[in-house]
């Protein structure tokens, strides 16, 4: 009795090894059960949102005040296949790779906010690294005289070397001035401005337009 | 079935849901049921933990490669399964032990600069992965 309770166990295992390393997607469904979304959808969110993005454009637009070429069709849809499950790095899933024309290093949106660039890419999937993850690091400016600093993710993102003289105050818009993605991309507001610990620069913590944990669909830079 | 495994199984279900639950609301995803595959290690026969640690592991996984934090999740409770006969303690002590010592050893490995730069979160993380484990065990070995 005990040697076919352990055989049906060994089948039981083989499937399980099968399923991780051959259709590792009924496990994200599975997981779907355990975290269903109750926080009502991204439609909660979407005035706060667009806020953030008006803020960003207008700061953006009072900074440069050229013409800034606008693109904004250039972006692939997905859909959030899973999440990373632990607190060593803040990255997401998504449903489109290789195959759909993804590329490395893209940058990430949702609702028009920049939330991640793509990290790795899979055949049909893709990891997105979030500005929440510590290895997360891009160049932006703050405020509507556009102070140029350093936006560094992690637990509590943060943006560091804002020159001390720089006229920023609670509640600028950051924006992204990387090369590496579409110019302006809004990221989110500045909430508190203390001087750094050498005291040269000054920094700030972010306040951001949406709650990472409920995003769903996300677009993806193509260029 | 045995009425361990039956239990363990239920236990595996609620852990997952509260790493989920937890991660989703708060943002900070404690290692539910990695202290549980710890639990189930110096509580089951082979194959029963064998299979229910598989199961983590399916669920746990969360793209399509298995990355370095899945494999020690599942390297670290199969070290624990074959040293259990070795360790001189009362099995709630190796538990509380051994689900302390794998949480450090995954955070040390995995993101060393994480650890060091948020150890609050760490704290958090292993206090209440030690109060789950300890929990489970008590109710899987009643």
């Amino acid at each position: 009795m005990k040697k076919i309770y352990n055989l049906i166990l060994l089948v039981l295992i083989l499937i399980l090894v099968g399923f991780i390393f051959f259709s590792p997607s009924y496990g994200w469904k599975l997981r779907s059960y355990f975290a269903p979304d109750f926080y009502g959808g991204v439609d909660n969110n979407d005035l706060v949102l667009e806020n953030a993005i008006l803020k960003a454009e207008l700061a953006k637009l009072e900074a440069v005040k050229t013409e800034i070429p606008e693109n904004r069709a250039g972006y692939f849809r997905a859909m959030v296949f899973s999440r990373y499950p632990m607190n060593f790095k803040n990255e997401i899933l998504v449903d489109i790779g290789k195959n759909s024309g993804v590329v490395d290093g893209r940058g990430v949106l949702y609702g028009g906010v920049l939330i991640g660039k793509i990290f790795k890419v899979f055949d049909e999937a893709a990891s997105v690294q979030t500005v929440f993850d510590n290895r997360f690091q891009t160049s932006v400016k703050v405020g509507p005289f556009g102070a140029e600093a350093l936006f560094k993710g992690g637990v509590l993102p943060k943006v560091i070397l804002i020159p001390k003289k720089a006229v920023v105050k609670s509640g600028d818009a950051i924006y992204s001035v990387s090369p590496d993605y579409p110019y302006g991309l809004a990221i989110g507001e500045i909430n508190d401005i203390e001087f750094s610990g050498d005291q040269l620069f000054k920094e700030a913590t972010v306040k951001f337009p949406y709650d990472p944990n409920v995003i769903e669909t996300i677009l993806i830079s193509k260029k | 079935m045995r009425r361990k495994f039956a239990v363990a199984l239920l236990l595996l279900l609620l852990a997952t849901g509260l790493q989920f639950q937890t991660g989703r609301i708060t943002g900070l995803w404690i290692n539910f049921v990695f202290s549980f595959a710890i639990v189930a290690a110096l509580s089951l026969d082979f194959f029963e933990f064998l299979f229910l640690l598989t199961l983590s592991i399916f669920i746990l996984n969360w793209q399509p490669i298995l990355g370095m934090e899945i494999t020690l999740v599942a390297i670290l409770p199969l070290v624990v399964f074959f040293l259990k006969k070795f360790l001189p303690w009362h099995g709630w002590l190796n538990n509380l032990l051994l689900v302390f010592i794998c949480e450090l050893f995954l955070y040390l490995v995995i993101a060393p600069a994480y650890f060091f730069g948020n150890a609050g979160f760490f704290l958090k993380d292993v206090f209440a992965s030690l109060i789950f484990g300890a929990i489970a065990f008590k109710i899987i070995n009643k």
